[in-house]
């Protein structure tokens, strides 16, 4: 299993032989702007900014790792910093024992990145001769060329717009070519920043299935993935972590960390959403979260409400239908990834 | 350093440009027609300028274009790889670059590849342009010319090593090449002989790389002269090259651990 864990040594419990990544206290600071006059007047002075601050996690052969967040929590650059390509300025991380900045060359190896970088595709090459440049220049054999980017565009479901200029490119065909080049050298650990951004609902469902069958259940590869997609984090992810401001304050699976932080939720379909009954919930430690507006009266509409966990909700169906509410639906709902991370981030700044 | 990698890098950048077919043609064209002026203004001046050129060349017309040719190789070697490197870290390129198994050195090898021989091609267009309308040079004087030619792009590519890592460092290469490329213009030898300036300017001279690749490359392309007769000349551009060389690479390799020090890698 994926672990996480806040603080240097819990990841050392963390840690185990079999991990492919394992990363220690992970801290990096950038230098913060500065305006002329600042510069002028002290111009020895280093004012930093912490974007990421003594991240400590593993991540396993076969699993995905999800890095939720608000955006500028630091994701990306903890990705970057697997990647080789920010050094971090404290911790440590290794990739199968090879650490990211002693042994950087070996680690390219085994890593494959996806970030967001459209912009460094060649937008007057075919989506094939873009793939074919990045081949060479990861050292493929000239005998594995053709397959692997034909397995690649299959993946990703271009394979029918091998000869098409980039330049005529949708930005989720470009996401899509984005993440063939990284799929091109059958990497032990894959990482991707919000890899379904720009995929239409079909293709990021293909995109995800694949990702779960054929690399990770099959090639046994690692995949860490930051993403704003509720489907990946409570779907796909076997754990994740929510970073807020390069911290990381929670890690688990993302169903047991919203019901530690939100607690448990059920929709209630009523013709009644503002009867005393539902109001009255309060007294049993349940409350309202949302209420859809009710100004056609006899009409069914949604209401959110949020238990404790040692409720049971039977009880509470029981309570509403004896008091007269009508009820279509009583169903427990996945909160979304907003209200996770938002009621993670907070709970994290009162402590 | 991996030739797969270099190839790869300039079989693209080929395919862009081939993509551009006006402009590519253009260019060249440009280039060939910029002969014309120079073979009418160094004829106008023959005359006086046949007595200051005369230990390098005996026609005027030849060694402005001798002259032409070297700069513009040393320009191109100093600016193509900085340019690279910019527009890479504008685009994000250059950090996809980095994330590959390609080595360093193929890497800076590989962007500027593709400049390179273009601006071989053009230098090499504008001799044979220039030889067709009567500029004396001796052919059978090529493969020593060349070897010049080389240490002179190598010993520039080392300036635009430095250049280079200042991009990555400070998103600007700084005036280093286009001080290196004025000197190298005005008094490395380009359009008059490095005897002909005041001898405290001269001084100048000494430092530019340009200098000392000048001189035999015209005694040898022109003069016909053997290369064990400017041996002295090029030794000493050889070592320029390996000094630029050295720093050039010891400044990259400083400025990428900075850069993924204080994330001006990419597009922050």
């Amino acid at each position: 299993m994926t672990t996480m864990a806040i603080g240097p040594a819990a990841a050392t419990d963390a840690s185990s032989v079999d991990s492919v990544v394992e990363a220690h206290g992970l801290t990096k600071r950038f230098p913060a702007r500065r305006g002329l006059k600042d510069l002028l007047l002290h111009p020895f002075d280093k004012t930093t900014t912490t974007v990421v601050s003594n991240v400590s996690f593993t991540a396993n052969a076969g699993e995905f790792l999800g890095l939720l967040g608000p955006n500028g929590a630091g994701k990306t650059t903890l990705l970057k910093m697997l990647s080789t390509l920010v050094l971090p300025d404290e911790g440590s991380a290794t990739i199968e024992g090879l650490d990211v900045v002693r042994d950087s060359a070996a680690v390219r190896a085994l890593v494959s990145p996806c970030l967001a970088m459209e912009r460094s595709l060649y937008h007057r090459l075919t989506a094939r001769q873009n793939l074919e440049v990045f081949a060479d220049l990861q050292g493929l054999r000239p005998g594995d060329r053709k397959s692997r980017i034909d397995e690649a565009m299959q993946a990703v479901s271009l394979h029918d717009t091998g000869t098409k200029l980039v330049g005529q490119f949708s930005s989720g065909m470009l996401q899509r070519l984005l993440i063939a080049r990284a799929l091109l050298t059958r990497p032990r650990l894959l990482l991707l920043d919000e890899p379904t951004r720009s995929l239409d609902p079909i293709s990021a469902r293909e995109f995800r299935s694949f990702l779960r069958e054929e690399l990770v259940r099959q090639r046994g590869c690692a995949v860490i993935l930051a993403t704003h997609n509720a489907e990946e984090a409570f779907e796909l992810c076997d754990r994740v972590g929510v970073l807020n401001k390069g911290r990381l304050l929670a890690s688990g699976v993302a169903a047991s960390l919203s019901r530690e932080f939100l607690g448990v939720r059920y929709r209630l379909t009523t013709t009644d959403p503002d009867h005393p009954a539902i109001s009255e919930l309060g007294a049993q430690r349940v409350s309202v979260v949302s209420r859809t507006p009710s100004d056609q009266p006899g009409d069914w509409h949604d209401v959110t409400l949020r238990m404790e966990l040692d409720h049971d909700p039977s009880s509470i169906l029981a309570l509403l239908s004896s008091r007269g509410v009508r009820i279509a639906v009583f169903e427990p709902v996945r909160p979304s990834l907003a209200d996770l991370i938002e009621g993670v981030v907070k709970r994290g700044e009162n402590a | 350093m991996s030739a797969r990698a270099v190839g790869a890098l300039l079989r693209a950048s080929w395919l862009q440009a081939r993509s551009y077919r006006l402009a590519l043609l253009m260019q060249m064209g440009g280039l060939l027609v910029s002969v014309i002026p120079l073979y009418f203004v160094s004829t106008a001046l023959q005359p006086t300028m046949a007595g200051t050129i005369a230990g390098e060349a005996d026609q005027f017309f030849a060694f402005v274009l001798v002259g032409s040719v070297a700069l513009l190789l040393s320009t191109g070697a100093m600016a193509t790889l900085q340019g690279a490197v910019a527009g890479g870290i504008s685009t994000g390129y250059f950090e996809s670059l980095l994330m590959t198994r390609a080595s360093l050195p193929s890497i800076l090898v590989g962007l500027t590849s593709y400049g390179m021989m273009m601006t071989l091609l053009r230098v090499s267009s504008m001799i044979i342009a220039g030889s067709l309308i009567g500029a004396s040079i001796v052919w059978s004087k090529i493969l020593p010319a060349l070897f010049i030619v080389s240490l002179l792009v190598i010993a520039h590519w080392g300036i635009g090593l430095v250049g280079a890592s200042f991009v990555i460092a400070f998103r600007t290469a700084g005036p280093l090449t286009q001080i290196v490329g004025a000197l190298s213009a005005f008094f490395g030898g380009v359009y008059y002989p490095v005897s002909a300036i005041p001898s405290w300017l001269g001084a100048i001279a000494k430092v530019t790389p340009i200098a000392y690749g000048l001189t035999p490359l015209r005694r040898v392309l022109i003069q016909g002269e053997s290369f064990m007769s400017v041996a002295p000349d090029v030794a000493i551009l050889a070592a320029m090259g390996a000094g630029t060389l050295l720093v050039g690479s010891v400044s990259i390799r400083a400025a990428l651990r900075y850069g993924k020090k204080a994330g001006t890698l990419g597009t922050y």
